[in-house]
């Protein structure tokens, strides 16, 4: 058998031939919390404040959510401004204050109470250790005084065996919560007061108002003239309105038809009134009509009577009033004595409103 | 010149004379390495580069350099030289890797019966039938029960295949100092190497602003004045009237379980008198001049959603006076998660009736948030 010859190569060679096979294998990123020997990181954490405003009084309602099932005698919780990370220099947020607060309420693990070791930006719960499960915890701190500087700060907590925050810590975590500004909102309602008159008013709608003469025709001695007229009133003034009534009774020259005053209708009997009702004697005018509160006075509110006296109040409200419509239900008679003429009057309505 | 010749013709007889021992000598020193050559492009791939790696695969590779048949393959672990035919030292498990209960997996040889030899140091695979493969066919088997050596450095690993199973010239009979006759060799190197550790802080975040006015993110937004009303800022009975801002809040946080953000305040107020708030649901707006409103609502925007009694749709809003009173306010938007900055407008809205006392009337809102980490 001959022999065959392997290929020339040299010790040499084959040392360069190898391939060095070695591996530097970059490790998982891992989050490092500092100086802690801590077995786990807190499952959650949050804080609560009933509100971010600076410097002032709050309530703080802490939660957390054990991770690790064992002895539990305190929990610390550091309030720093400048970051979460435990183990490093802490920068208690200014202003803040924890010290004047009290254990409002607990759940979850429970029988806590504030460490002595406490200060204003260090809370420390303690109890007597005791066994503990990994179970959502909230504790209630109140009152407290919020940073006086908004924006992000930060608690960062760590949970002992001990009872007074003291040794290896067992879970630990951070949270951040935001002080911050509110809002303002504000409006304006202005003044309001809608008042017209006529002869007619449509739905409340003073642009429908019309008409300015009431015409009584010719006066009898035997039978009770009456006509009706109409006002508008809306406001929003809390004191209300009062409507007043300004003229002269009915004159012609020098010749007058007196006013009365809550006097019924009585043919043959110079009169001349008013009131602010539904009548029957005679059938004339309507109650007033609208949402509003506003009522007629003593002396014309009544049906079948009626006054007039110049710079009498006819109408008010106690206060703010919506739509409503009065009628003004006018009677006229005349005595056998009346002389003749033209009788007439001028009557101005005046509302003011009491802002 | 006879003299020089005759010499030259010495030294040419001689050299001759030596070249032909060598020729005749060269033959009995390699007879024992039929066909053999050294196989290429072999590596072994390493799962883990660290010290004492338990579990670690080894990924073993090379290419024939001949066609000989070969059912059994040694794979040499040794402290001391990659070279087949050099001694090799190993103190397996210190400076060499154990091997363990040996299987192995793969392409061609793969499904190969395994074991060791040599004090577990030497992986032996073998099968009855063999592969007779063509120069350059690739082998691979994964070796998955190997635990690094403890010694940090190099090592080596020696390659060899031969033509039988079992006893003779086979795998199993491998010595460093007797390999027998092998077919396809090789050498190679391998190290353990320190691993590293990168840190790295990831705080916990809260971006949160509120304002009146927005302007593309938290830090060009601002303002905390909101005016409702027309231009002048005046309510009418007639309709209801929203802002004149834009007023919202921006969050940003890395909370993994979600941000909560809750609102505190009232309806709007003026001494003794105030505007009725719409209620605790999503309320359309009046116009009647007998009703006056004031509320809000918020616009969800992915991936904060407003609170379904906040979520109103526009010409409805809400209020609910008596949850925003609570210590910790009432819910206006969450998220599930962490979530990049985002803002959520707001839209204030009231209208006065007829009878709405008149005065400057004022809310103040207080929105809180809170990330659970």
């Amino acid at each position: 058998m001959r022999a065959s010859f392997p290929r020339p190569v040299s010790r040499h060679l084959m040392l360069l031939q190898n391939c060095l096979v070695g591996l530097i294998i970059l490790a998982v990123p891992v989050l490092h919390w500092g100086l802690v020997s801590a077995d786990g990181r807190l499952i959650a954490r949050a804080l609560q404040v009933s509100t971010p405003l600076p410097g002032v009084t709050a309530q703080y309602n802490l939660m957390v959510h054990y991770a690790t099932a064992g002895t539990l005698g305190s929990v610390e919780f550091e309030f720093c401004q400048n970051d979460p990370f435990i183990g490093t220099a802490c920068t208690p947020p200014p202003g803040l204050d924890l010290s004047s607060g009290a254990l409002i309420n607990q759940t979850g693990e429970t029988g806590f109470s504030i460490h002595a070791s406490s200060t204003a930006n260090r809370l420390v719960l303690s109890r007597p250790p005791a066994a503990n499960a990994s179970q959502v915890s909230t504790y209630e701190l109140g009152p407290v005084t919020n940073p006086t500087v908004s924006g992000t700060h930060y608690v960062r907590i760590r949970t002992y065996s001990s009872d007074d925050a003291s040794g290896a810590a067992i879970d630990y975590g951070a949270l951040a919560f935001s002080i911050n500004s509110n809002l303002q909102v504000s409006t304006e309602v202005p003044p309001f007061l809608l008042f017209c008159t006529g002869i007619t008013i449509t739905g409340h709608d003073c642009s429908t108002a019309s008409g300015d003469m009431v015409n009584f025709g010719e006066l009898s001695r035997s039978q009770t003239r009456s006509g009706t007229s109409q006002f508008e009133t809306v406001t929003n003034a809390s004191g209300g309105y009062g409507v007043t009534l300004s003229g002269t009774t009915m004159t012609a020259g020098n010749e007058v038809i007196p006013a009365v005053t809550n006097a019924v209708a009585v043919p043959g009997v110079s009169q001349f009134g008013l009131n602010l009702r539904a009548n029957t004697i005679p059938t004339v005018g309507q109650d007033a009509v609208g949402d509003g509160i506003g009522a007629p006075t003593a002396n014309y509110s009544q049906a079948n009577r009626f006054s007039f006296n110049s710079g009498d109040i006819i109408a008010t409200s106690t206060g703010a009033s919506d739509y409503q419509t009065f009628t003004s239900s006018y009677i006229v008679n005349v005595s056998a004595n009346q002389a003749p003429g033209h009788y007439a009057s001028t009557l101005s309505y005046i509302c003011l409103a009491n802002f | 010149m006879k003299t020089i010749n005759h010499r030259l013709q010495t030294a040419a007889s001689l050299v001759s004379i030596v070249v032909l021992s060598v020729a005749g000598l060269t033959p009995l020193l390699w007879s024992h390495r039929a066909h053999a050559a050294i196989v290429d492009s072999r590596y072994i791939k390493m799962s883990s580069s660290a010290v004492s790696a338990a579990a670690t695969s080894y990924e073993i590779s090379w290419k024939s350099g001949s066609t000989t048949l070969f059912k059994s393959v040694a794979v040499d672990f040794c402290a001391n030289s990659p070279i087949v035919g050099d001694s090799c030292t190993a103190t397996v498990g210190t400076s060499t890797p154990s091997l363990g209960a040996p299987t192995v997996t793969g392409s061609g040889v793969g499904a190969w019966a395994a074991s060791t030899a040599n004090t577990g140091r030497t992986l032996v695979v073998s099968n009855a039938t063999g592969i007779t493969p063509t120069v350059g066919q690739t082998h691979v088997m994964t070796l998955t029960t190997a635990t690094n050596p403890s010694a940090l450095g190099t090592f080596y690993a020696r390659i060899l295949t031969f033509p039988s199973e079992t006893g003779t010239n086979s795998a199993a009979n491998y010595t460093a100092g007797a390999p027998g006759a092998y077919i396809d060799y090789g050498g190679i190197a391998l190290s353990t190497a320190n691993q590293l550790t990168i840190t790295a802080k990831v705080q916990e975040s809260l971006l949160f602003c509120v304002y009146a006015t927005f302007s593309t993110n938290c830090a060009g937004s601002s303002g905390t004045a909101v005016t409702v009303g027309d231009s002048n800022g005046i309510l009418t009975p007639s309709s209801v009237l929203t802002d004149q801002e834009s007023p919202g809040f921006g969050l940003a946080s890395n909370a993994s379980h979600g941000v909560v953000v809750r609102m505190k305040g009232s309806t709007l107020t003026s001494g003794s008198n105030t505007i009725t708030a719409h209620g605790n649901t999503c309320t359309a707006d009046s116009v009647s001049t007998s009703v006056e409103q004031f509320g809000l609502r918020g616009t969800t925007t992915s991936p904060i959603t407003v609170d379904p009694a906040y979520a109103c749709s526009s010409g409805n809003h809400a209020l609910d006076t008596t949850a925003v009173a609570t210590t910790y306010g009432d819910d206006l938007a969450s998220t599930t998660g962490a979530l990049d900055e985002t803002h959520v407008p707001l839209e204030f809205a009231a209208k006065s009736a007829t009878t709405s006392e008149a005065g400057i009337y004022t809310a103040t809102f207080t929105f809180i948030a809170t990330g659970t980490y």
